[in-house]
């Protein structure tokens, strides 16, 4: 039942997701960096669900690049913490197409996966965006 | 998706723009226009009382009375707090949220008063109201059957989340 492209547009949010906390993570310290690796581990759940959701549909799961470019320097706890807040709030509006593409359980987790990235987002960036995945 | 153009998949290169999470974002909120709208409504989307609607149009209905009322409720907290002006700007979404559900662009506020809480406790309540919205829209998302209702109520629950989220930072 689920639209595939959607899932595998939110798995590769998912790979560059986990890439970009390793290069936020790098970038902070503390509490920040707690928070940084955990929500890395969130990514990465993220992740697996929709590898797992790909491969019940018989779909060859979207693999991580090499490497990502970042859209800007991530060269201080500044940057580090606006990159983590995009990509929460990109990885929210592909959460909610995926949620979109699909129905029953996978549905449920996928809006609530998006909710908890908007949430996350808000923390990083402390604006909630009104439409996550627009910027 | 329902037939919206969309952009293909990712091509995975040896280094991807971390850009390309934006591959599915939103592909304008138009495309949203003209979805059962009642004939010769008032703004949005109403409850059939016939009880012949479909369900799709019910859980529309029903998300956009709520989103309306959020929005009525941030109104009254700001004509009663003018100093909060600025926090409670992020209940502004739920206008859009609403019209969004109507497939209206331009939604006619509904009247009525709403009675703002004391002050001490004003952020907090808007705060659970938003947490109650983003759980509402959830149920709302996972009974809907077109996905691209689905896909908007699951986008309006992350917006609602991430307000209760705000607010909740901003009491401290």
């Amino acid at each position: 039942m689920a639209d595939p492209a959607a899932l595998q547009n939110a798995l590769a949010g998912a790979h560059a997701a986990v890439y970009a906390y390793g290069l936020a993570g790098a970038r902070l310290t503390g509490t920040d960096r707690a928070r940084a690796l955990t929500a890395m581990a969130e990514q990465r759940r993220v992740r697996d669900r929709l590898l797992d959701l790909l491969t019940g549909e018989g779909q060859s799961p979207t693999p991580a690049a090499a490497a990502y470019d970042p859209p800007f320097a991530v060269d201080s706890p500044a940057a580090a913490r606006r990159l983590a807040g995009l990509v929460e709030d990109r990885m929210a509006g592909l959460l909610a197409a995926a949620a979109g593409a699909t129905d029953g359980s996978a549905r449920t987790w996928a809006a609530g996966a998006a909710q908890a990235c908007a949430v996350r987002a808000t923390t990083w960036t402390g604006t909630a965006a009104v439409w996550s995945g627009e910027a | 998706m329902s037939g919206k153009a969309r952009t293909a998949p990712p091509v995975v290169t040896r280094r991807t723009v971390l850009v390309g999470l934006g591959v599915a974002a939103l592909p304008g909120l138009a495309g949203l226009s003209g979805c059962s709208t009642p004939d010769g409504a008032a703004p949005g989307p109403t409850p059939d009382p016939s009880g012949t609607a479909a369900p799709d149009d019910v859980l529309r209905a029903e998300a956009y009375g709520q989103e309306l009322a959020l929005a009525e409720r941030y109104t009254a907290a700001r004509a009663s707090y003018p100093k909060l002006r600025e926090v409670l700007a992020v209940g502004d979404r739920h206008r859009l949220y609403a019209a969004a559900l109507a497939g209206d662009a331009s939604p006619t506020a509904s009247p009525g008063a709403t009675r703002a809480p004391a002050k001490r406790t004003v952020l907090a309540e808007l705060g659970r109201a938003e947490s109650e919205a983003a759980e509402q829209r959830l149920a709302q998302c996972r009974r809907a059957a077109d996905p691209e209702l689905a896909r908007l109520l699951a986008l309006i629950g992350a917006g609602c989340a991430a307000a209760a989220a705000q607010l909740g930072g901003s009491r401290g």
